[in-house]
């Protein structure tokens, strides 16, 4: 009797192989996910050296910590366009981009939405402040005028030295001396621009000192800048004190000298501390960042070593 | 019930045995390790602490040998003096870089001989500091809270200033004064890092009255003062638990203490429960994945029986292979053996019809006979010139009669009334043929005329007749007879011509009760008789088939029997 062939049967093990295979690609997706090369948390600073960086990015890190979160640092190096360092982060998925830049490092008409923050600085074109974090500038411009005119004089001569090149409009400098036919009651000589440079600053300051041997206030509108009108000041002497801003030992000795008559100290830790730690509270609001009002701290010789200065000023860690 | 595959049953019960015993276990074991791994969290957190303690200690302890170095240094009598003190302080700072400077003032703070890793401020006086004033105050040895050390130029370190009031004779002089050593801060963050909490906590150190010593978070904490409307910003107080463990320093002032997260008291626990979680999803996807080979394994040879007997009619080779289990390879062997029996049945039943057809041809070929043909032609002829044609017509119609029967395709069976048809024009040729030299009788019961039976059976019989029986005597009778009789349709050819030898006689009953081989044979009785008898036997079956009886001389009779048909 003839046999007959067996039909061929479909196999299935492959069909079950198929299904593992997807059930193990539902699993990998949420780590794909995680893995998105720019993922996470980012601080973008102008720079990281001086007391004000240095500051911003402890406090920054210090909240990145508490909340078990990894901070990723990106200082704009020179010459880098700030679209050009932002839109790969964004693109890559970063959750939270905290920009805490100097006026100069902002291009006019720059935008740029959540989840770009900024952080200290200013953005153009966001009419209602949303995504802005803005330290109380003219509120520390106002109260070195009124320190100026009390503890220095009225009708002195004055140099203005900035860190950066643009500044806003109602600046309280301009402001003031705008006001009543120009001046003000002030002499304004100069203003000298170092680009964040302490020896830009110093040498600006000295030919000024030398050019000007009247002048009997310097008034410092970043760190480097007041650092380099110390320097100056040191080498050539003379009745001028500075009103400076922020802090370092060699700015703290200047204090103690005299030299310094006050110097205005954004807390930039609580700026980085707060800043980030709003952004990551689960009970934020939905809507957006919050304007963050710091104030500054005029230290001067008389509280330099009090306490909360002091730990402000000189951290323990 | 009748719409769930056997294979989904396997699945779901092996997958849920499956998950319940490992949901079982997990829930079980999972919560015992887990209470076991939150208690190793703060044994490790313990012994972190406690390491932390003794480097404290440690710390207190070099600083109090070196201060007893110091000390000894100045003591009376020894001609202590500015040159002999800085070089023991130099020597003592060299060898410890947790001292930040040594000095010794004087009763009102004057500064008296210095020594640090740095310059010292002119005109430094430690009398305005706040420090000085406690330790001066209590007159015993003391740990100041830490401040900024004022001392140095160009440095604002943070400093914990370890104050010893001594009384000594100083360049010749007696000498009321502080040996003050200024421990650095940074050697009690070393103290505090505790690499184990890793983030799940700090520690930190107090005094004996709860002020803060030293503090990793002292920037962070000191946010509270002016969080304000961000206050929700800070990392809540609630999500750190003050260890329960404080270990008081050698020196009886401070105090080690510790906060930790409530996460950081789970963490080991929770890895083990995201493992563990993992390890039964893995446990979940391998059921899952045995349960699907191990139903495939069944149900794949109940499919493919299903499908082989789904393609039965239109797949040629339908067995199938035996595999699978045991019971699989038993069920496939009796259905392979069952198909083998219906493979035999088709091939007898076309083996039948082969052999019908063979038979049936030689039936037909036999009727069409060239000889009979051409003899019939030839009687018609003779008849023609013998001017009857009355008799020529009734052989050309008969003839016709014949071959349109001959030629006519259908199945094997025509009406009793077509097959006596047949054979009476069959013998209405014959009688012209043979001159009339015998006579035919035909008789039929009108209820068999009905009936139906196999094609071309009394045609060879009557020609056998003719040829054996009559044809060469004269005179003689050819009687058909078709009738009921006992639930059989009865046929019977008898002749009264010479009958058939009693040896012969017996051969040829032999052969109708056998089965010879098909095809035209001849021989004994001619082509017809054994073509009769088998198709007989393959139409209607064994038991039937050609009685031969016979006397010699005297008759023959040829009979069968069939089966009742009233349908084709």
């Amino acid at each position: 009797m003839r046999k007959l062939q067996p039909a061929p049967a479909k196999p299935s093990i492959k069909k079950t192989f198929r299904i593992l295979c997807a059930l193990l690609c539902l699993l990998l997706l949420p780590l794909l996910g995680c893995a998105r090369p720019n993922s996470g948390l980012w601080l973008v600073c102008s720079s990281d050296q001086g007391f004000y960086w240095q500051s911003l990015i402890d406090g920054a890190r210090q909240a990145a910590a508490d909340h078990h979160r990894e901070l990723n640092l990106r200082i704009l190096a020179d010459g880098e366009g700030l679209s050009e360092l932002l839109t790969p982060l964004v693109r890559g998925g970063a959750e939270l981009v905290l920009l805490a830049l100097d006026r100069d490092d902002i291009p006019p008409g720059f935008y740029a939405p959540l989840p770009v923050v900024a952080l200290g600085c200013e953005l153009p074109n966001q009419p209602n402040l949303l995504g802005q974090y803005r330290n109380s500038e003219y509120f520390t411009g106002q109260e070195t005028m009124q320190t100026l005119k009390r503890e220095i004089g009225n009708q002195i001569e004055v140099l203005l030295v900035t860190g950066e090149e643009h500044y806003r409009p109602d600046d309280a400098w301009e402001a003031e001396l705008r006001r009543e036919g120009g001046l003000g009651g002030l002499i304004f000589h100069e203003r000298i621009v170092c680009y964040g440079d302490a020896n830009l600053a110093y040498l600006g300051c000295k030919a000024a000192l030398e050019a000007h041997p009247g002048v009997r206030a310097l008034i410092c509108q970043s760190e480097s800048a007041t650092l380099g009108a110390l320097r100056a000041l040191r080498e050539l002497g003379g009745p001028a004190r500075i009103l400076g801003r922020e802090m370092n030992e060699e700015i703290a000795l200047g204090v103690e000298d005299g030299l310094v008559q006050a110097s205005y100290v954004t807390n930039a830790y609580a700026l980085g501390y707060l800043g980030l730690g709003d952004q990551l509270n689960p009970g934020q609001d939905a809507a957006g960042p919050r304007l963050l009002v710091i104030d500054s701290i005029a230290v001067r010789a008389e509280n330099l070593f009090s306490e909360p200065i002091v730990r402000l000023l000189f951290p323990m860690e | 019930m009748a719409k769930i595959s056997i294979r989904f049953l396997l699945v779901a019960v092996i997958l849920l045995v499956s998950l319940v015993g490992m949901l079982l276990f997990h829930g079980v074991f999972g919560n015992l390790t887990y209470a076991a791994f939150s208690q190793l969290d703060l044994q490790i957190i313990t012994q972190n602490v406690e390491q932390s303690r003794l480097k404290l200690d440690a710390l207190i302890d070099k600083t109090a040998s070196l201060s007893q170095y110091l000390l000894s240094n100045l003591l009376p009598g020894d001609g202590a003096g500015k040159e002999s003190f800085q070089k023991a302080a130099h020597s003592a700072l060299g060898s410890s870089d947790a001292l930040h400077s040594i000095f010794l003032l004087d009763e009102g703070g004057k500064m008296l001989a210095f020594s640090s890793r740095g310059a010292l401020k002119a005109g430094y006086d430690a009398a305005g500091e706040d420090w000085f004033a406690a330790a001066s105050a209590s007159r015993e040895p003391s740990y100041s809270l830490p401040h900024i050390q004022r001392a140095r130029s160009g440095a604002y370190p943070w400093v914990v200033s370890i104050v010893y009031p001594l009384r000594t004779i100083w360049e010749g002089e007696e000498l009321s004064g502080y040996l003050v050593l200024d421990l650095s801060t940074a050697a009690l963050r070393e103290v505090c890092a505790a690499p184990g909490l890793e983030g799940e906590g700090y520690l930190y150190i107090t005094d004996g009255a709860g002020t803060l010593v030293y503090t990793p978070r002292a920037r962070a904490d000191g946010l509270r003062f002016i969080a304000g409307a961000f206050s929700a910003a800070l990392v809540p107080g609630a999500q750190f638990r003050q260890l329960e463990v404080s270990a008081p320093a050698k020196n009886g002032s401070w105090v080690l203490a510790g906060m930790i997260r409530e996460s950081g008291l789970r963490r080991s626990a929770e890895a083990f429960q995201a493992r563990s979680l993992s390890l039964l999803l893995v446990c979940i996807l391998l059921s899952l994945l045995l349960a699907n080979v191990t139903s495939a394994l069944i149900v794949k040879p109940i499919l493919n029986m299903e499908r082989a007997m789904g393609n039965a009619g239109t797949v040629r080779d339908l067995r199938l292979r035996p595999s699978g289990t045991r019971e699989f390879i038993r069920l496939a062997g009796r259905y392979n053996a069952l198909l083998d029996q219906i493979d035999g049945l088709i091939k007898d039943a076309t083996q039948k019809q082969a052999q019908l057809r063979t038979l049936e041809l030689a039936a037909l070929q036999d009727q069409i006979n060239p000889h009979f043909l051409y003899n019939t032609l030839d009687s018609i002829v003779w008849t023609l010139e013998d001017e009857r044609p009355k008799e020529a017509i009734e052989m050309v119609e008969a003839l016709a009669k014949l071959l349109r029967l001959s030629i006519h395709r259908g199945g094997n069976f025509h009406t009793v009334e077509n097959e006596i048809e047949h054979a009476r024009n069959y013998l209405v040729l014959q009688s012209a043929r043979l001159s009339r030299r015998f006579r035919y009788e035909i008789e039929a019961q009108s209820e068999a005329l009905g009936l139906y039976c196999p094609k071309i059976i009394l045609q060879p019989l009557i020609e056998n007749a003719i040829k054996y029986g009559v044809a060469h005597l004269s005179g003689r009778t050819v009687r058909l007879r078709v009738y009921l009789q006992g639930g059989e349709l009865k046929m019977q050819v008898y002749d009264d011509g010479m009958g058939i030898e009693s040896a012969t006689l017996e051969r040829l009953q032999a052969q109708m009760l056998k089965n010879p081989p098909p095809g035209g044979e001849t021989g004994e009785g001619g082509i017809g008789i054994k073509n009769v008898n088998r198709r007989i036997k393959l139409l209607c079956g064994e038991e039937y088939g050609l009685r031969i009886s016979s006397e010699m001389e005297e008759w023959t009779c040829v009979s069968y029997s069939l089966p009742l048909q009233s349908h084709p």
